[in-house]
């Protein structure tokens, strides 16, 4: 999902959810910066659990977007090292820390990795090109390059997938390093460390799940375990409100931080700027002082309790079951397994558009949409027929916007005189309407230069003076662009020739004809068509790229031939064994009928012989995007939906319960519209297990050919050599279809799907050839827990499982309440011993060797499931003080001005957001909120009654004021009940003296808790709201004014 | 019938050293009557979220079809149950239990607050049976007759078990499927399901087993440590919502005899549950057992003072039971029965005797109205043994 766009809109739209991260400043002595003291308070306010996706620091740390890479692998993991390090100082989880690295992933998500990398390859090839020239440049001036320059190879960012010996590598330097900080950190004594690295299948977001959801399995389970999860991803947001835990937030790199320097000269990126040690050291000091902020999911709760009220329900109202819909709705406008339909994009408020439309609809369901991962496809029905009656609306403003949009940056050209931006780069400021763009029939767009990958390279310096109206420039693109045309043609009519019998070529007219004589002709055929595939491979080496340029004739001829290619595969088709048990009948139809189309690569854009904007749009959509014949559009469309509704269901089960199918994918490149969802209450879903890819496997199945040397060398044949029985799984040259999208990286990278079978048996074939040492990198493992000598359950682990000559090797299942997590441990499988050594596997650093007896290692399960997991609260729950006062949320709840999305409201955001201070963890001592009929609330009301009669006669502030002063009606005067003590059964020893501060086994106090210092003044109470005919959530805010020691807050 | 000894009403504050209660035991009864010693399958545990109140639930419907198995049963006062899991623990560890008192602690509860009742109209009736056998002092109440007049249950006993039935889960919530959770609203009500916690506890001198019934778990239950249970139990009741001062007052009065039976056995946690005049539940309060004489102390001050004055009058109630024990234990053979009537009675507590021409006696002494014969023959039985 596109990250800032998601994540912009929400913050836009919900401000309070975010705020600053409180660093404490290094401290200063003697010239030495000191270590920062974990164990001491977090001014952010105490966290239990800190998930850390790993690839979310592994990524930035081995290949940074504003400054040059480490030269060395070890030099990355060192980087890993400290910018975890920042990342724990700043979170500080007391109690459990889990290190989640990508391991190999499920079908579904590998073919968005697959296309990544397969764009991240192209884009590395066009940055290496550009090197080379630039390098050949230079030496034509006179200057020498160095030879380690020279060598140089930007490194493959590829090496971050399972399986590699760079994941290797990690994952050692991970075990290594946190055991050092278990044996070395005061602080950490009694955090609890799991780690799942690259070996463990499943995505890092989906081992997170996977972990949060089996401690709230257990009993003992504290429901106010405060959560935090760091990483880039817009997902995490949902899967924070999937958890159902409410006391969650999200902490990432504040990516709306304007950095007051200009970035340097080069972008970062050349390796011609040999940057001074002191450059250096200025540009990661700044990397190390850019802020991050919060993301309260908490927060957000609130917010979306106010959204999500639908007055005059036929059932009860559940916010956490609205809140699972939300998540659904806002997983169909993006997610990272399916493209998103034509009429939804995550950055135009689509989610606002299908929660208008939910809250029409839900008065005239049963139920929810969704239950615990569950879709109810009556109601999905519903809400997508509103939807699709929607369409042609959307797809009109759409256009409009979109010509609008133009005509005000022509007009701002005109004015400007120029189309340059002003920043050093000076890139035009139109994108390159000259770069070759296609239509689907693979004519040239009016205008368009026909142009090889090499050519854009050598020819850029051209190209852009061509685009700035250069003259002498553009004869010499045009002058490239026509050889390339002669050259394509010639090409094109050999293959003709080929394609076609030689009787009666030049009649054309007849297609009948010709499809009879082709049909005769079949086998041969065949042979022709393997031909040109050589052809093209040949012709790619030789740095020229066929292209199909297209006359009317020619278009026929295309069609015929992917008639005839599509037959073939129908055969193929059928003597293949069919592995699906599943209904899939009408998917299999459709992907047997679509076809590929002719062009096989450079950037076009189907869109603009689709026109969404006008009538028609939906023949042609089908017809252009899939190459089908109208006549097959209800055979397309019906197994798109089916796949679809499998998709949207695999999706929710994968937030929601767990991967229901590891080797499920969608099949298709194209999504369908909404109004094609008719008729899908009966749709059976039913999936597969199956099991996941080995490392390897996985490898094969996303990596590009270029990226072939982080695999074992057994396997880089099967990807290059052109008799390779799966050589058609690595194109060398791929379409990007723009899909109407700006940017790049939105386009879709049109790869054909790996058909998992005969990969898998080719991949295997190969595996007697492999080293042991290749062959250790190819497994599947279990996590791994790591805890200091200092722990509480320390001394029944090595009882239990490291005393004695032969380890007991039974394993143990120990509970939440003694030390916050709760799982199965055994005996470690990678021989932990202890009274022995551990060594740093890095070179880089400097670390020490360190004694085993410091920190234990242990294998790690998670408790197993006894019932589906459910999205409840659980029993106990405390909710945090309040952070939205009346005005906010009548504000969502009436819509004031918030349709600002203007950029213009950056700064002011920035502004207003450094000053929200969130206070998390729970607030009091009870579950449960004031309300009307209760002991204790009746003097609380009535107190309250009090406090407003005394009010009128005093000055009042203004309407709005948080800061706990009483005031008319929006009375933010609140407190908590502070008379229950003890939060669970969690407090140690319970004594008939009158003890009134306990804390719940909390070393850290949460100082306003267990205050009983009440000074009665509630908010609003529930019977007030219910006056209104309001939801009954909101209002009450449970500030304790005592509150001196915040959860969370600022010293006042 | 005369009184053998009579102990006055006092208020006083004096402070005794009070036992930490533990759990040293436990039993369920079923529907059918049946003990099952050491099984905590009618445990139940708690769930009830927050937002739930948001649309009330009705504490009157069911009302019809509430399976009322109580009534079946001839003595719903028998200690039996009691006395079979004491015997229990007395078997495997092969001696007596070193107590002084064995009873239920609805019944010391009784006498506690009798003290309060003010006498007159208020007091509460109480009918207990006393007897001295082996040493020990074991007391039982006399069931009061029709409990249930029409046949339907009175309204307010219903929304009791109801309130239980909602409120409630047979599994932890992590481990119930949605269905049971949400179903809890039309399941059938039935009083026959009885989880009692039997808990030793001790004021002063004296030593005490209280067989209690708990109504569930408020979190988890603890495997290794049972004796911890207790800090986990959690009482739920039902009350009328509270409207104005005088509701307030009246509702303070029952929340102190709440507060009084979970003191007595250390349960740490009270639920009380208000509905409105239509049975629908409103609000839902969590108190914790330790913190309430504050709370009485800011918003019903004498209140507060009962606390320890009951404190007090517990100790005082112990040490007159203990004395008369003694003093029967001296005169007569340790098995024999002595049984007496303890009752209240202006203004004091009195200890009848009941003399061997009257019908009771031959029940409770070769009956099996107090101790059941089982447990009788178990405890001659020890007495062979060790001699």
């Amino acid at each position: 999902m596109g990250v800032p766009s998601f994540f912009r809109w929400l913050s836009r739209k919900y401000p309070k959810i975010i705020s600053p991260v409180i660093e404490d400043p290094a401290q200063v002595v003697d010239g030495v910066i000191l270590p920062l003291d974990y164990s001491a308070p977090n001014p952010n306010g105490e966290l239990d659990n800190l998930y850390l996706d790993m690839n979310g620091i592994v990524h930035p740390c081995s290949h940074p977007e504003n400054r040059p890479p480490p030269e060395t692998e070890d030099e990355m993991l060192l980087a890993v090292f400290e910018y975890t390090n920042r990342v724990l100082n700043m979170a500080r989880p007391r109690k459990v820390l889990v290190m989640a690295v990508d391991g190999v992933a499920p079908r579904a998500k590998m073919n968005q990795q697959r296309a990544r990398r397969f764009r991240s390859a192209r884009d590395a090839e066009i940055q290496n090109m550009e090197r080379e020239r630039e390098i050949l440049e230079r030496e034509s001036y006179g200057e020498i390059i160095d030879d380690s320059v020279r060598n140089k190879k930007t490194w493959d960012s590829n090496a971050i997938t399972p399986g590699t010996p760079f994941m290797d590598k990690l994952a050692a330097a991970l075990r290594y390093w946190t055991a050092f900080k278990l044996a070395t950190d005061p602080g950490w004594k009694d955090l609890q460390v799991v780690i799942s690295d690259a070996t463990v299948p499943g995505e890092g977001e989906h081992k997170i799940m996977n972990f949060i959801r089996s401690q709230r399995a257990d009993p003992e389970y504290n429901p106010n375990t405060t959560h935090c999860i760091y990483g880039l991803d817009a997902d995490l947001i949902f899967l924070g409100l999937a958890t159902h835990e409410p006391h969650f937030k999200i902490l990432r790199e504040d990516v709306f931080a304007q950095s007051a320097k200009p970035r340097s000269r080069n972008g970062g990126n050349s390796t011609f700027a040999p940057q001074t040690a002191e450059e250096k050291e200025l540009l990661s000091k700044e990397d190390s002082q850019k802020p991050f902020l919060w993301l309260h999911v908490s927060v957000l709760r609130e917010y979306l309790a106010a959204e999500l009220w639908v007055p005059r329900l036929p059932f009860a109202f559940d916010i956490e079951r609205a809140i699972d819909d939300w998540v659904f709705m806002c997983f169909f406008c993006g997610n990272d397994f399916l493209p998103h339909l034509p009429s939804l994009d995550v950055r135009e408020n689509s989610i606002d558009i299908l929660l208008d439309i939910w809250k029409v609809v839900l008065p005239q369901l049963k139920t929810y949409m969704t239950c615990d991962g569950n879709l109810n496809l009556e109601s999905v029905e519903k809400l997508l027929g509103q939807l699709g009656a929607r369409e042609p609306d959307i797809f009109k403003t759409r256009h409009i916007q979109e010509v609008r949009k133009q005509e005000a940056m022509q007009k701002r050209k005109q004015y400007k005189n120029g189309n340059i931006s002003k920043g050093q780069d000076r890139h035009p400021t139109n994108f390159t309407e000259q770069l070759q763009l296609y239509d689907t029939s693979g004519n040239l767009a009016n205008g368009s230069w026909n142009l090889t990958t090499h050519d854009m390279v050598n020819l850029k310096k051209e190209l852009m003076l061509a685009n700035e109206g250069n003259a002498e420039a553009i004869v010499i693109v045009k002058a490239q662009s026509d050889k390339n045309d002669e050259l394509v043609k010639n090409i094109t009519e050999e293959e003709m020739n080929k394609v076609v019998s030689q009787a009666n070529i030049s009649n054309h007219s007849t297609a009948e004809l010709l499809r009879k004589k082709l049909i005769a002709k079949k086998h041969s055929l065949e042979d022709d068509v393997d031909e040109d595939e050589d052809e093209t491979i040949k012709n790619e080496e030789e740095g020229v790229v066929t292209k199909k340029l297209k006359t009317e004739q020619d278009n026929l001829n295309n069609e015929i031939k992917s008639e005839v290619e599509a037959e073939m595969d129908d055969e193929n088709d059928e003597d293949d064994d069919d592995n699906d048990d599943t209904s899939a009948d009408d998917k299999d139809t459709a992907t047997e009928i679509i076809s590929n189309g002719s062009v096989k690569s450079g950037v076009i854009d189907t869109d603009e012989t689709v026109k969404l904007y006008e009538p028609g749009y939906i023949e042609r959509y089908y017809t252009e995007k899939f190459h089908i014949d109208p006549k097959d559009i209800n055979t397309v469309r019906k197994g798109l939906v089916k796949a679809y509704i499998e998709g949207v269901s695999w999706v929710l089960r994968y937030y929601y319960q767990g991967c229901a199918s590891w080797t499920w994918y969608y099949p298709f490149h194209y999504a369908p519209f909404g109004s094609d969802f008719t008729d899908i209450a009966n749709i059976d879903i039913q999936f597969e297990l199956g099991e996941p890819f080995l490392p390897f496997e996985q490898l094969m199945s996303v990596l590009p050919a270029a990226s072939g040397h982080t695999l074992p060398a057994i396997f880089r044949p099967l990807m290059n050599e052109p008799d390779s029985p799966i050589i058609d799984f690595y194109p060398k040259e791929f379409p990007i279809d723009m899909n109407g999208k700006k940017m790049s990286w939105q386009g879709i990278a049109l790869l054909p799907f790996i058909d998992e079978k005969r990969l898998l048996e080719n991949v295997r074939a190969q595996y007697p050839k492999l080293t042991d040492y290749e062959s250790s990198r190819n497994v599947r493992n279990e996590d791994i827990l790591l805890i200091s000598n200092k722990n509480v359950n320390y001394d029944t682990f090595v009882k239990k499982l490291y005393n004695g000559e032969t380890p007991a090797a039974k394993p143990f299942n120990f509970g939440h309440f003694k030390s916050g997590l709760s799982g199965i441990v055994f005996v470690d499988q990678e021989g932990f011993k202890l009274n022995s050594k551990l060594m740093c596997p890095i070179s880089e650093g400097s670390f020490p060797e360190l004694s085993t007896n410091l920190f234990l290692k242990l294998s790690f399960e998670f408790n197993p499931l006894i019932v589906p997991n459910k999205s409840i609260i659980l029993n106990g729950y405390i909710p945090p003080v309040q952070a939205l006062d009346s005005y906010d949320l009548d504000s969502i709840m009436y819509k004031y001005g918030n349709n600002n999305y203007g950029r213009n409201n950056r700064s002011r955001f920035n502004d207003s957001m450094k000053d929200n201070i969130i206070k998390t963890g729970p607030s009091g001592t009870t579950q449960y909120k004031p309300r009307a009929g209760g002991y204790r609330a009746f003097f609380y009301f009535s107190q309250q009654q009090n406090n407003q009669n005394m009010n009128q006669y005093h000055n009042q502030n203004g309407n709005y004021n948080h800061q706990n002063q009483g005031n008319g009606r929006f009375d933010n005067e609140n407190n908590n009940y502070n008379n229950s003590n003890n939060n669970r059964g969690y407090d140690n020893g319970n004594r008939y003296n009158n003890n009134y501060n306990r804390n719940n086994g909390n070393n850290y106090s949460r100082g306003n808790n267990y205050n009983n210092n009440n000074r009665g003044g509630y908010s609003n109470g529930t019977g007030y709201d219910r006056q209104r005919g309001r939801y009954n959530g909101g209002n009450q805010n449970r500030y304790n004014q005592n509150d001196r020691n915040g959860s969370g807050g600022r010293r006042y | 019938m005369p009184v053998i000894s009579r102990l006055p009403f006092s208020r006083n504050e004096e402070i005794h050293n009070i036992l930490k209660p533990k759990e040293i035991a436990c039993y369920s009864r079923t529907s059918e009557n049946k003990i099952l010693v050491g099984s905590d399958r009618n445990l139940r545990y708690y769930y009830f979220p927050d937002n739930q109140l948001d649309d009330p639930i009705s504490l009157a419907a069911g009302r019809g079809s509430f399976q009322d198995f109580r009534s079946k049963i001839d003595d719903v006062c028998s200690i039996h149950g009691l006395l079979k899991a004491i015997q229990n623990i007395e078997e495997k560890k092969c001696s007596k239990l070193k107590v002084n008192i064995i009873t239920f602690r609805g019944i010391f509860r009784k006498l506690i607050s009798a003290l309060f009742d003010g006498g007159g109209r208020y007091q509460e009736p109480l009918d207990l049976r006393l007897v001295i056998f082996d040493d020990q002092i074991f007391i039982k109440e006399i069931p009061k007759k029709d409990e249930y007049k029409n046949g339907t249950i009175d309204l307010n006993t219903f929304t009791g078990y109801k309130f239980e039935i909602l409120t409630t889960l047979e599994e932890p919530v992590n481990m119930s499927t949605r269905d049971e959770i949400e179903s809890r609203p039309s399941k059938i009500v039935n009083n026959g399901d009885e989880f009692v916690s039997v808990v030793g506890t001790g004021i002063g001198h004296c030593r005490m087993v209280l067989g209690a019934e708990v109504d569930g778990i408020f979190d988890f239950k603890e495997e290794e440590n049972k004796i911890k249970n207790i800090s986990h139990y959690v009482e739920l009741k039902c009350s009328k919502d509270i409207r104005s001062e005088r509701d307030a007052n009246n509702f303070a009065n029952k929340l102190f005899r709440t507060w009084l039976q979970c003191f007595l056995v250390g349960v740490p946690r009270i639920i009380y549950g208000f509905r409105d005049a239509d049975y629908k539940l409103i609000s839902i309060e969590e108190y914790s057992t330790d913190n309430i004489i504050s709370m009485l102390r800011k918003y019903n001050p004498q209140l507060a003072e009962n606390c320890s004055c009951a404190i007090g009058w517990y100790g005082k109630i112990t040490e007159w039971l203990l004395t008369i024990q003694t003093r029967y234990s001296q005169k007569e053979a340790p098995e024999s029965i002595i049984p007496f009537k303890l009752t209240v009675q202006d203004h004091e507590l009195q200890l009848i005797d009941i003399a061997t021409e009257d019908d009771e006696y031959d029940q409770i002494v070769n009956g099996g109205n107090v101790l059941s014969n089982e447990f009788k023959e178990w405890r001659r039985r020890l007495h062979q043994q060790n001699l």
